[in-house]
């Protein structure tokens, strides 16, 4: 199965490492914390929307990722592996963000669902994956599923949760997986194991 | 019924991260297990159900996020910049009030000795006792501000009327205690140049 490239090494020869940016970064290169920006932020709001299920709160997150990240810069002992380190801070933050709001409030679906009238997708600006489909009963069974698969999520453990969002949602490689995770690449095939197992069995009426 | 060990493989076998060691080994297991073999296409429908069930990611501008988070960084900066300053220009004002009050602590010291018979500027050793010496502490030198005052900061109770310190007064000679502190903002450059007395 091929994962998602996000080590640019295997994208661009001709680009720099992220090993190569965070030294310049911190050679006073600032220019080249703004090309890691580029390259992780989209993955970062994928990852912390999948955790939260709201986008605002995601993109909240992903800001405060950076700002941590380019903060922290110096610590990271690894500068070929800041992919995988930001994804640790992203899903820590996103986690600890998740934690507090189930405190507050009830957790809100209804971003993750998606607003089943079309005039609400188009006012709201936030999901427009309803209109993909033009069959209401079609629309309906995807928005239950949807749901179901949302509170499955929800109900394992965080590390299956991160590992299951990180490896099959949003396909990431293994090894920036056991860095997120600040495990070994075993580990997070353990991971992703028992979140599959515990999914199988919650969603086998759908399978 | 399949052990967890040989789900564990059949897991990896279906994410395609088996070691080749292993994959020789479970194929075989395979072509003999139907339960194994049903399970490796319950594994699949799964992750084919998650991801094509998992909605889109909604549209975000990940131009003005970028911009958002360079904003947020360079705020950090700046007000860390604005800690530095402001830390070491009330660091210099302290310094100036403590080698003042150490000034202040030495010449009572040495006033001590005198009083005892000792001759100005010290007395000889004696026999059994340490000379005694004197430690003349200059006074810190007045720093002229290069730029308009922003903060004044005052030492101590206000002056009495007329102007005279409401402390006692022991000797002109004693190094006086600046009564103000005024810290000016200046362009002067990120390393302390100023001179301690010590």
């Amino acid at each position: 199965m091929e994962r998602k490239a996000t080590d640019p090494e295997q994208t661009d020869a001709a680009s720099p490492s992220d090993g190569q940016l965070v030294s310049e970064t911190l050679a006073g290169k600032r220019e080249c914390f703004d090309e890691l920006i580029k390259r992780y932020q989209r993955q970062a709001v994928a990852v912390s929307y999948r955790l939260l299920g709201n986008v605002h709160d995601a993109s909240e997150v992903t800001q405060d990722a950076f700002l941590k990240a380019y903060s922290s810069l110096a610590s990271l002992q690894k500068p070929e592996a800041f992919g995988g380190w930001l994804m640790r801070i992203v899903s820590n933050l996103s986690l600890n963000y998740r934690r507090g709001r189930k405190t507050r409030s009830q957790l809100p679906l209804d971003d993750v669902l998606g607003p089943i009238e079309s005039g609400q997708a188009a006012a709201s600006g936030q999901s427009d994956w309803m209109s993909q489909s033009a069959d209401p009963a079609h629309a309906v069974q995807s928005a239950e599923m949807g749901r179901r698969l949302q509170e499955a999520l929800n109900e394992l453990p965080e590390k299956q949760r991160v590992a299951i969002v990180m490896f099959t949602i949003e396909q990431m490689p293994q090894k920036e997986i056991a860095e997120a995770l600040n495990c070994s690449v075993e580990a997070v095939k353990w991971h992703v194991f028992q979140g599959r197992k515990k999914l199988k069995e919650m969603l086998k009426g759908y399978i | 019924m399949i052990s967890e060990d040989l789900e564990f493989l059949i897991s990896q076998y279906v994410d395609g991260t088996i070691a080749p060691a292993d994959r020789a080994a479970l194929e075989a297991q395979l072509a003999a297990n139907e339960e194994a073999r049903l399970l490796v296409h319950e594994y699949q429908k799964l992750d084919t159900l998650v991801r094509s069930s998992v909605p889109e990611l909604p549209k975000v501008d990940l131009d003005a996020l970028g911009v958002r988070i360079n904003d947020a960084i360079d705020a950090q900066e700046a007000a860390a910049r604005q800690r530095f300053r402001i830390g070491r220009r009330l660091g210099a004002g302290l310094a100036i009030a403590a080698s003042a009050m150490l000034a202040v602590g030495v010449w009572f010291g040495t006033q001590g000795h005198r009083d005892n018979g000792g001759g100005g500027g010290g007395r000889p050793a004696v026999a059994g006792k340490p000379a005694v010496v004197e430690i003349a502490v200059l006074q810190p030198e007045e720093l002229v501000a290069a730029g308009p005052v922003v903060q004044q900061i005052r030492i101590g109770p206000p002056p009495a009327a007329g102007g005279r310190h409401p402390s006692r007064v022991v000797s002109e000679a004693v190094v006086t205690r600046p009564q103000a502190l005024f810290i000016a903002k200046a362009e002067g450059p990120a390393q302390d140049t100023f001179r301690t007395p010590y």
